[in-house]
């Protein structure tokens, strides 16, 4: 097999892993822990929305998880890219700001698809962590005199919070992954950088081996440490 | 003046009207128990009475005052009412200590000291001191049951009001429980009691309400309820109860 034969894992190695390591995981890392922490918050936020009694906020946030879930995460961040801020110069031409440029960096666009499809993932996470938080809790918090807000917020949320970090953990995961599709929207993250060179240097399988073996590092221990903080959360309480 | 006093109290929930035209009042000191056989009403009306149900008509008088009012304060009041629950309702993320104390702290805004040493006078007195920092999930249910005692106690209530504290302990727990509650009672705590344990409504209740099927069946004294009870649907569930 003449292919076989003509591997360079050290060349690759060498050539392609510092750039790895370098930009692109500042990229990857940065997207990623911005975009979580959006996403949980942002989850936070309509599953709280949802868990209201206000049935034209329901419906509202209902209409908009569908939409986030029957679309993919490509498209969504290509429109984020592409087409939002084409919408916003429109929108400032109409209120009379004539000449307003967009640019929209791939990194900011990154971060607010991911950020908004997770958050909408996290959204029935939390909001069904916040209902399987028996009623009792809420009942015992008002008879002692805490209002309904501080019930909600002192003794149910904080349940359901932690009830919620082990399927939050299995989503950090995920969207370390989901990174690449950053790609498309010419974020020079792992897989963009691992295609430009390979088109240089024609190094297709030690490439893209290296690129599989750089996301099976990063994932494998992350999936390791939350399993680690699950049992921490569990212990002596629940 | 009664402490509290219930008129014409009624709830519904959607068309199944669970109160129907309750009236009667506890005094100051005094131990109420409510006994009757499950859907009678009981607990609604006990729930009523720190608004964790809202009646649907009728009035709740607490000195003085009708507390149906919209412009009443339920959040004072509800701090001045203790609530014991069937299922505890600790909370699991807190210690027993500061299940004890969280509100005190937060709603009383008593500094961590003044609170952590209440709330261990407290802890002595339901017999667990020793269990101050373990999480409640370590402990046997007449021991959070008591640790849940404490916790109402720490508000400082005027009264307290417990459904069914004891049903669902394992039988040989109950009697933790209820010692506690007879010595909350020797010390004048008024209290309106909903249980199954007509022992402790016979030693320890001041009157006892007989309730069936939404109405107040008979109010009456132990000894007058437990001896010679005048209406027949009583005599017919004190006969069924007693006689297991």
């Amino acid at each position: 097999m003449k292919v076989l034969e003509n591997l360079n894992f050290s060349k690759a190695i060498i050539e392609l892993l510092p750039k790895l390591l370098g930009e692109a995981l500042h990229i990857v890392v940065i997207t990623t822990i911005v975009g979580f922490l959006f996403a949980i918050v942002f989850g936070f936020i309509l599953a709280l929305g949802r868990v209201s009694k206000k049935k034209a906020l329901n419906h509202i946030i209902i209409l908009f998880q569908e939409f986030i879930r029957g679309t993919p995460l490509l498209v969504q961040m290509v429109y984020i890219y592409y087409v939002m801020p084409l919408f916003i110069e429109i929108f400032a031409s109409i209120i009379g700001i004539s000449g307003f440029k967009v640019s929209m960096g791939s990194m900011t666009a990154g971060i607010i698809g991911l950020g908004i499809n997770y958050g909408t993932y996290i959204s029935e996470v939390i909001r069904s962590a916040i209902i399987s938080i028996d009623k009792g809790q809420k009942e015992a918090a008002l008879a002692l005199g805490f209002s309904n807000a501080q019930a909600m917020f002192k003794i149910v949320i904080p349940q359901a919070f932690r009830n919620s970090v082990p399927v939050f953990g299995n989503y950090l995961v995920m969207m370390v992954k989901d990174t690449s599709l950053m790609a498309y929207i010419t974020a020079q993250e792992f897989l963009m950088t691992t295609k430009a060179y390979t088109a240089q240097t024609f190094l297709t399988i030690e490439s893209y081996t290296i690129l599989a073996g750089v996301y099976l590092a990063i994932c494998i221990p992350l999936a390791f440490a939350i399993r680690i903080l699950e049992r921490r959360l569990n212990r002596g309480r629940r | 003046m009664p402490l509290l006093e219930v008129k014409k109290l009624q709830k519904k929930f959607g068309d199944l009207q669970v109160l129907k035209n309750i009236n009667l009042s506890i005094e100051e000191g005094e131990v109420l128990v409510l006994i009757g056989p499950s859907g009678s009403g009981k607990s609604t009306l006990l729930r009523c009475l720190n608004l964790l149900e809202v009646p649907t008509d009728g009035e709740i008088i607490y000195n003085g005052e009708n507390i149906l009012t919209h412009k009443f304060n339920v959040r004072t009041y509800r701090q001045s009412v203790g609530m014991c629950f069937q299922n505890f309702n600790l909370f699991p993320f807190m210690t027993v200590i500061d299940n004890v104390t969280y509100a005190p702290i937060h709603i009383l805004k008593k500094n961590k000291e003044d609170a952590v040493e209440k709330g261990m006078q407290l802890l002595q007195k339901v017999g667990l001191a020793d269990k101050a920092k373990v999480y409640p999930e370590t402990l046997s249910g007449g021991q959070r049951q008591r640790v849940a005692i404490a916790r109402a106690l720490a508000m400082e209530p005027k009264i307290m009001l417990f459904d069914e504290p004891t049903s669902a302990l394992d039988p040989e727990l109950v009697g933790d429980v209820l010692n506690v509650m007879r010595e909350l009672a020797d010390e004048g705590m008024t209290m309106a009691v909903v249980t199954h344990e007509m022992g402790f409504a016979k030693d320890v209740a001041d009157r006892v309400i007989f309730m069936d099927s939404g109405y107040v069946v008979e109010d009456s004294s132990p000894a007058e309820m437990f001896t010679n009870p005048k209406n027949d649907r009583t005599k017919e569930f004190l006969s069924r109860v007693l006689n297991k």
